[in-house]
């Protein structure tokens, strides 16, 4: 999407998983490790490339936090420096200057929002969205894309889209997350409360960026409603659709934009 | 070969340790440990060859003697190193101070399937083998590579579905168990890479169509008359063919 913008999006050579395996944990310097080899890798791949401006994008929440977190604690704290260092010695030294960016930031930031709405094609005239945020855009503060209490970036792209974004309580709510794999039973009662909160304000879809939020808040209406009482759409697709730029939709996923957002 | 010559005359005069005999005389020593026990072999043997001077007769953990078989795997230390070695015995040169052990087999169990009725897909292999995902990115397994796979990127791309890049990465693993020994996820890459490899042999890798051609001819008889009268023939009559065959003749039967 990001190439109708202007802005080149190059993969990685070698990326592995961000390194959420450990993220979670209290240990300190042994989560750092994943995500810090791929920020090597970033720098390797910048250098290569001559790429100045240093940015690692990511559309994942999760992987943002991750990689946004180990940065920062390796800029802050020396002895995870001395540790990952000693577990990296087969890599060259993070310098420490990647930047790492999620998706929406990259459209609030650098891609400016009249440029947006110049290419509108589908005006999502007036649906109503409920963002989710879920926990990882927004917590800890210092990794935090906007004001974690009250956030509104990812409420501002789709109303350039034309939709009306709702403002309900469980916009930052957690969705459980991990907790799924283990006691499923005790996570989904959260999505169905945050569905019901968002059916009562009037929202027809939910808009997120974390595939985790996604996959409870569907797999939790199935198991409590018995179906999906609202389909969850990531911001990506949404602007996709509004855009007119089918190509970047799956068909099932194209088809079900189609039904739900035309003639909104 | 080193255990196979006569008993050699070990000399030593001060620091330097020389050797003299049919071996090689005036060669360098070095020290190695082999599971505890200290010895003096001369420099330039490899592991193996270390192994045979010093009279082990090696019944397990030595194959094709050439880099190829795996089966050779070996671990070591050295002196004021941290760092746990890996490699074949038959590859590698000794070195003073080494500190070895043998590994005659990793063990690890490879989970049963039917081919015929897998899907080339990531999420095939991780059903079968599900602590692919377990996966930290240590990096660890890439470390000990004798063959120089980025073994982790392997993996990665296996839990990313990427089936054809993890088989064309890994074509050249030989199974010697190094990484499967040091990943703390416990993954035992080389029954993962070759369950990849037949995926993508199976269900992605282009087929051969004169392959195919053949197939078909054979079934459909076309060969059938001339292996039958070659049945027929006799030793001596192969004899004369494979002789004539030999010297690049047509042979007709």
């Amino acid at each position: 999407m990001l190439n109708e913008f202007d802005i080149d999006v190059i993969e990685l050579d070698r990326w592995i998983c961000c390194g959420l395996y450990h993220g979670l944990t209290v240990d300190t310097a042994y989560q750092a490790v994943a995500p810090i080899r791929n920020l090597i890798w970033a720098q390797t791949n910048a250098e290569k490339l001559s790429i100045d401006n240093n940015y690692l994008l990511t559309l994942c929440s999760m992987c943002y936090n991750i990689l946004k977190s180990a940065h920062l604690r390796y800029l802050r704290d020396e002895n995870i420096v001395k540790r990952v260092k000693a577990y990296l010695n087969d890599e060259p030294e993070y310098k420490g200057n990647i930047k790492v960016i999620h998706f929406i930031q990259v459209l609030d930031e650098i891609v400016s929002y009249s440029k947006i709405k110049e290419k509108l094609v589908n005006n999502l005239d007036g649906l109503k969205i409920a963002a989710f945020y879920g926990c990882t855009l927004l917590r800890p503060r210092e990794v935090a894309i906007d004001n974690s209490e009250n956030p509104q970036v990812m409420q501002n792209l789709p109303r350039i889209l034309g939709a009306e974004p709702i403002t309900y309580p469980y916009v930052n709510q957690c969705c459980l997350g991990y907790l799924v794999t283990k006691r499923p039973d005790l996570v989904w009662k959260r999505p169905a409360d945050i569905t019901n909160s968002a059916v009562d304000k009037g929202a027809k879809i939910f808009v997120t960026t974390c595939p985790l939020c996604a996959y409870n808040l569907l797999e939790g209406q199935k198991n409590v409603f018995g179906d999906v009482k609202r389909s969850v759409f990531y911001e990506s697709e949404l602007i996709a659709y509004a855009l007119g730029k089918y190509e970047y939709l799956k068909n099932d996923r194209l088809n079900l934009s189609e039904n739900i957002l035309k003639g909104v | 070969m080193p255990n196979t010559v006569e008993p050699v005359k070990e000399v030593r005069t001060g620091k330097k340790k020389e050797i003299q005999g049919a071996l090689g005389a005036g060669k360098r020593m070095v020290t190695i440990y082999v599971m505890g026990k200290w010895y003096e072999v001369p420099a330039g043997l490899t592991i193996l060859k270390a192994l045979e001077y010093l009279g082990y007769r090696l019944v397990r953990g030595v194959g094709c003697r050439a880099g190829f078989c795996g089966a050779c795997t070996t671990m070591w230390v050295k002196k004021n190193d941290y760092r746990l070695y890996s490699g074949l015995a038959c590859q590698t040169i000794v070195e003073d101070g080494m500190y070895l052990v043998q590994i005659p087999f990793v063990p690890a169990e490879k989970r049963l399937y039917d081919i015929e009725e897998l899907e080339p897909t990531g999420s095939v292999v991780l059903a079968l083998y599900p602590e692919v995902a377990r996966c930290i990115g240590c990096n660890s397994c890439t470390k000990v590579c004798p063959q120089e796979i980025q073994v982790m990127d392997a993996i990665q791309e296996i839990i990313r579905g990427n089936i054809e890049k993890a088989a064309r990465m890994v074509f050249d693993c030989i199974a010697c168990g190094s990484c499967s020994l040091r990943c703390p996820a416990e993954i035992k890459h080389f029954h993962v890479f070759q369950l990849v490899r037949r995926l993508y042999g199976k269900y992605i890798a282009p087929k051969a169509k004169h392959l195919e051609r053949r197939v078909k001819e054979i079934e459909e008889g076309k060969y059938d008359g001339a292996l039958d009268r070659l049945i027929k023939a006799g030793p001596d009559k192969w004899r004369e063919l494979a002789e004539k065959a030999q010297k690049g003749e047509e042979v007709e039967i």
